[in-house]
């Protein structure tokens, strides 16, 4: 194992013309779960591009296990897993036959290489859609692909973008522990996203990032104190969503419940680890495809950190 | 043995032969053969032979038209898909140099080309040599061995012209959020239209040189479509072949330079 730490930015900066990307960042990253969040367009995808060399910096350098990255460092992708933001775009190919792809490409074919991609469909319960088109799938099951072949070579630093989205939550479960397990073992997990409650359930170690720039570093449990108790929203989509709105009022694990246009279910909470909870029990048996926390909140509390009281 | 190369290859091969994407190629592949249709049925053109109408018609028609639109259906929309929708974010954050991806969909998307090159020429080729005993008006009928010969050759140059092409949309692909225009302006004005014209820039064009291919291989001495002015200097074989090999290296290295400079997003 090398001293260099897993992850390293300094000075790292990026304009879009006159739009500010990243602005002068600063982090080092040795080991562990770390959360990387902020709001929607606050830098984590341009960060994470540019930790795999999709992005040049304009400004500063990023160093994964102590290469610097750019689009000549492919062989540090060895040691790295990456599951981007973006939906995977790979159409006409089967589930299997993607990650084989990508297996090939890391130099592996045959026999080996679709014993690799079935392992890594396992870890993420897909072994039954295996064979199944990508445009077939759903959000969620793309969603376990992307992660499926971040995990393909069991990479010692795991990039995952916005890993949990459209989920449900025996997978959201699932893919939380796996997390947790891989940074037991000694590895490195870079988990962005834009929701804190996704991220406070993997780790309490946050680097957060508002309009390009390191706002804070450190633990979760101060910035939670900002939260209060505040209610939050639940949004759910699935079948048998009635029944759910009943039981969760009646169980008092809700303040409100209303139906959107689409027909997806909002729950309002103030207990939103006990709904959770409940939730992940109901699951899919019970009629739960999908749901999402909508994190409200965090756009006050980075405006609180920022000093700007003005909403 | 599998080799990134050659994963990157048949997934190429896949997305272009097996999917939605192959029918627009496998289109205009046909379109020579509604020529040499119309022609067969209503022999407007009676003056002149089928064979003539084959060779001195439509294999011009191939290069002004057929084989630009060939190589930016076929590279461009596998581009588009992989670069605009940011699929490529996946393959190259892999351990393999972007040059071997680059150059693996290049192989690939060239392969699966082949089935509707051959179909573009053989189909037309079949359409108006059966039964063509009477021959030209006033003219005898060419050989089932000098049809052959005529779309062999006609099949090699477009092949040439494939690689050249595609080599140029391969980089455009990689370079450009906008290559379909940038196609359209390069093979079309650069490619059919400047290498058609004589004057100083003809001798830049691949086109010039497909079209000295043309009449080395298919014994192909006039194009009689009337747009342009015939080529006083042909070039001979060596020195068509040495420019068309060099243009899609040049093109290939470009697209690897682009594929280095250009941001994912």
């Amino acid at each position: 194992m090398t001293s260099s730490p897993a992850i390293r930015c300094v000075g790292l900066s990026r304009w879009y013309g006159e739009v500010q990307g990243l602005a002068g960042l600063d982090i080092s990253i040795d080991s562990g779960v770390i959360g990387l969040l902020g709001p929607n367009g606050s830098g984590k995808s341009t960060l994470m591009r540019m930790l795999t060399g999709q992005i040049r910096p304009s400004r500063g350098f990023v160093e994964l296990f102590g290469v610097r990255m750019g689009p000549d460092s492919h062989d540090t992708f060895r040691r790295v897993g990456y599951s981007p933001g973006e939906d995977v775009h790979f159409e006409n190919e089967r589930g299997i036959d993607f990650l084989k792809l990508l297996a090939g490409l890391q130099g592996e074919g045959g026999p080996a290489a679709i014993k690799r991609a079935e392992e890594a469909l396992q870890k993420v319960s897909m072994s039954e859609y295996a064979g199944k088109k990508m445009s077939a799938m759903s959000k969620g099951m793309r969603q376990r692909i992307k992660v499926a072949q971040a995990l393909l070579f069991e990479p010692e630093l795991l990039l995952l973008d916005e890993p949990l989205n459209g989920m449900d939550p025996v997978s959201r479960r699932s893919l939380i522990d796996l997390v947790r397990n891989h940074a037991t073992i000694g590895g490195t997990v870079l988990l962005a996203s834009h929701v804190l409650h996704e991220v406070e359930s993997v780790t309490n170690r946050v680097i957060l990032l508002h309009h390009g720039r390191l706002l804070a570093e450190g633990r979760l449990g101060e910035i939670r104190e900002l939260i209060g108790r505040k209610p939050r929203r639940v949004r759910l989509i699935g079948t048998s969503l009635r029944s759910i709105a009943g039981d969760v009022l009646s169980k008092e694990l809700a303040t409100g419940v209303s139906f959107e246009d689409t027909g997806a279910l909002l729950i309002e909470t103030r207990q939103l680890n006990e709904l959770l909870l409940h939730l992940s029990d109901i699951g899919t048996k019970g009629g739960i495809q999908q749901f999402d926390v909508e994190d409200e909140n965090l756009e006050a509390i980075f405006n609180l950190l920022v000093g700007d009281f003005s909403e | 043995m599998k080799t990134p190369l050659s994963v990157m290859r048949q997934f190429a091969l896949r997305q272009n032969l097996l999917s939605v994407k192959a029918l627009p190629v496998f289109g205009i592949a046909l379109f020579p053969s509604l020529m040499a249709f119309a022609f067969r049925v209503f022999k407007d053109a009676g003056l002149h032979s089928r064979f003539d109408f084959y060779g001195e018609y439509l294999a011009p028609i191939f290069l002004y038209l057929v084989l630009p639109f060939f190589c930016m259906t076929a590279i461009l929309p596998l581009m588009h898909s992989l670069y605009d929708k940011g699929a490529i974010g996946y393959l190259v954050t892999r351990p393999t140099p972007r040059w071997v991806i680059l150059l693996g969909l290049y192989q690939g998307a060239l392969l699966a080309m082949i089935p509707a090159l051959l179909l573009a020429v053989i189909t037309p080729l079949l359409l108006l040599s059966i039964g063509d005993t009477s021959g030209a008006l006033g003219g005898d009928s060419a050989s089932t061995g000098a049809w052959f010969q005529r779309a062999i050759g006609l099949f090699g140059v477009l092949f040439m012209g494939s690689a050249a092409y595609s080599a140029v949309c391969l980089f455009l692909g990689a370079w450009s959020k906008k290559a379909a225009i940038w196609g359209f302006g390069l093979l079309i004005g650069w490619g059919a239209t400047i290498g058609s014209v004589p004057g100083l820039l003809q001798p830049t064009s691949p086109h010039r040189y497909l079209f000295g291919l043309l009449r080395e291989w298919c014994g192909i001495k006039e194009a009689w479509t009337g747009f342009f002015a015939p080529d006083l200097d042909p070039p001979g074989v060596v020195l068509s072949i040495v420019v068309l090999i060099s243009a899609t290296a040049l093109f290939l290295w470009m697209a690897w330079r682009a594929s280095r400079s250009r941001d994912i997003l």
